[in-house]
């Protein structure tokens, strides 16, 4: 199994205690502490102060921590995810809907045809009557589709 | 007498035809997505959201609710069947519950299970509608000062509950804050944090959060190799699950004790459905009459804990009408999706909303009895339920994510911000940052900033008003204890070690 290595123990505390420098440097410095009364940086500068003091003691204690393993399985459904949404603009929701279904169980499960395709066509049928035809949302058609329209 | 004219009221809204196929809809699909392992109620309750967009506020509400509670009733399947509980409160069903199913009575357990999720979700609404106007009464004596202290009680309580580590809790907590500050400030409708873009301006959006954080980031996880559950090959039938008179005598004890128990926990900000369903269990194994046997694979333990998680889940129904306070993080998704709605769950949500509010509370009478005829009579198909495997599972899910951010903003930018919300809540998850509180903080975060600032105009910038008014005074000191505990905790160990120490020498 492919791993990755990353120390997220230490990056994520690193992530929010720079957020929440951010966050008071721009309430200070942008959105003001007190103009007759608090004023819109008060609260998110105090909420950024206590955050990266706190991300400080989850740094500290990070780093005397194991970091966790990460396989490399788990970030292909996001790439997929990333890719699909791509594909749909280009071929419209749907199409690239049944895509990504067949793709993943054809290419990735290994599954046959005769169990993948039922499959892809049976909830790409679900999704669409549910989003498209019950919930009515306008999803994108695809470049290609409203070029041939015109 | 009143409470229970507007609660016939309340029948009345929630028995047209539309409200009840809602509910109705709202319970099997919990009920089945509950049951799937690996998805949990949080996770359930965020993909089926969007499919509630199509009613009007009371039906999308009274829909969202029944999908809620009957996920309480689906978590415990897969924890007897196979060992792998489908959510956090059915982890203390497995504990009887599954060496019930391998003694080779999977049937009697699932309705042992059943059964006492009934009795605890009655138990639990009966005093909802009785505790409910109480505690809006209560809560409409509140000022922007006495809000501000419960909110943040509320927000830290379940930050130092959750997970091994509470400084994990209070990051998760204060990022929640955090986030919920980008958009327009609610005081003055200014700008704050939006960099630049047009899609930060409007504020991070609920939905597609909930389903990225709760639903995509489970997809994730769902490619770890997973703990294998004990194998399925029984057969279930109705007939063989129905439990005679002795054994529906020995459930009524533990089923009933735990109903109370539980809903007092899901009233509690910040408890919720775990913490009810562990202390039923704690609880029964202490007090019940077989209290040895626990653990063994006997009804008493599986009663014990169903009944305290549906009651606690009906009970944080009280906190969160009258309040506006959710006691779970599925309880933030519920206050979120009223918040969609337009409802402003609180104290006047009684008084200026009583055909929601009380056709709310009645639905879920409603749905409780629905949720138990499906329950009861899907008992035979659960094992093909519990067969569909993993592999299908994560497209599947990944397209219903994708599908459901997308819908709910009509933009890519919702599923970008899906897509974005899933990869950082995988990643708070496998570092053990519990991310429940994160989202309960964000959806809490604009009342508690508005009561917050307010409170500082009214005392000028002091911060001492907190402690000059006495319910937001003891609220500050409980949050204060609540902080310091653990300190409080390591220091009580470290004297007892440094005692036992010179004790030894």
């Amino acid at each position: 199994m492919k791993t990755l290595k990353a120390n997220t123990r230490v990056i994520i505390p690193s992530i929010t205690f720079i957020l929440g420098i951010i966050w008071v440097v721009y309430g200070l410095n942008n959105y003001g502490w007190w103009e007759n009364g608090p004023g819109s940086g008060f609260f998110p500068s105090i909420i950024g102060i206590l955050i990266s003091g706190i991300s400080v003691i989850a740094f500290l204690e990070g780093r005397k921590m194991e970091p966790p393993q990460y396989i490399k399985a788990s970030y292909y459904p996001f790439l997929a995810a990333f890719a699909t949404v791509g594909m749909a603009m280009i071929i419209g929701f749907f199409p690239a809907m049944f895509l990504f279904l067949q793709g993943w169980l054809k290419l990735y499960e290994k599954f046959s045809w005769k169990k993948s395709l039922p499959i892809s066509i049976i909830t790409t049928a679900i999704l669409y009557g549910v989003f498209a035809m019950w919930l009515m949302v306008p999803f994108p058609a695809g470049f290609i589709y409203n070029a041939i329209r015109g | 007498m009143e409470t229970i004219t507007l609660l016939l009221q309340g029948f009345g809204t929630a028995l047209t035809i539309q409200n009840f196929l809602a509910a109705a809809a709202g319970a099997f699909l919990g009920l089945i997505v509950g049951a799937m392992p690996g998805i949990g109620s949080l996770a359930g309750v965020a993909l089926l959201l969007p499919l509630t967009f199509k009613f009007n506020p009371v039906t999308g509400i009274i829909m969202l609710s029944a999908i809620y509670y009957a996920n309480m009733y689906g978590g415990s399947y897969s924890s007897i069947l196979i060992n792998i509980p489908g959510d956090g409160p059915a982890v203390m069903t497995a504990i009887d519950g599954h060496p019930m199913a391998k003694k080779g009575e999977p049937g009697k357990a699932l309705f042992t299970s059943n059964l006492s999720s009934f009795i605890g979700g009655t138990i639990g609404i009966i005093i909802l509608t009785i505790t409910g106007p109480a505690l809006a009464r209560l809560g409409l004596k509140f000022g922007p000062v006495e809000m501000a202290a419960l909110l943040m009680v509320a927000m830290t309580s379940l930050g130092w509950l959750l997970g091994d580590n509470p400084t994990k809790g209070v990051v998760s907590t204060l990022l929640g804050v955090m986030l919920a500050t980008i958009g327009f400030d609610i005081v003055v409708g200014t700008p704050r944090y939006d960099f630049g873009s047009l899609h930060l301006l409007g504020g991070i959006s609920f939905i597609p959060l909930v389903i990225g954080m709760f639903g995509f980031s489970q997809v994730m996880e769902m490619m770890e190799p997973r703990k294998q559950g004990d194998s399925v090959d029984m057969k279930l039938t109705l007939k063989d699950s129905i439990l005679n008179k002795s054994e529906t005598r020995r459930l009524l004890g533990p089923a009933i004790r735990s109903s109370f128990l539980g809903t007092i926990i899901g009233i509690l900000p910040g408890a919720g459905a775990t913490t009810g369903s562990f202390l039923g269990y704690i609880t029964e194994k202490k007090i019940g009459k077989n209290k040895d046997k626990m653990g063994t694979g006997i009804l008493e333990g599986v009663a014990a804990a169903e009944a305290a998680n549906n009651s606690a889940a009906a009970g944080a129904f009280a906190p969160l009408l009258s309040l506006g306070i959710p006691g779970s993080g599925t309880g933030a998704v519920l206050l979120g999706g009223l918040l969609m709605y337009g409802l402003t769950p609180g104290p006047r949500l009684f008084q200026n909303e009583p055909e929601f509010t009380w056709g709310l509370i009645a639905s879920l009478y409603v749905a409780n009895v629905i949720t138990l005829i499906v329950a009861l009579s899907i008992i035979p198909f659960l094992i093909k339920i519990l067969k569909v495997p993993v592999k299908i599972m994560v497209p599947i899910i990944t397209a219903v994510c994708i599908m459901g951010a997308y819908s709910a903003s009509n933009s890519l930018y919702g599923v970008m911000l899906m897509l974005t919300s899933g990869f950082a809540g995988f990643h708070l998850k496998k570092n053990n940052y519990p991310i429940a509180p994160l989202l309960l903080a964000f959806v809490l975060a604009p009342t508690l900033e508005r009561d917050f600032r307010r409170s500082f105009i009214i005392s000028d910038g002091s911060p001492w008003i907190f402690f000059q008014r006495p319910i937001a005074c003891g609220l500050i000191i409980f949050l204060l204890l609540t902080i310091l505990s653990p300190v409080i905790r390591k220091g009580i160990e470290a004297v007892k070690k440094s005692r036992t120490g010179t004790t030894a020498q």
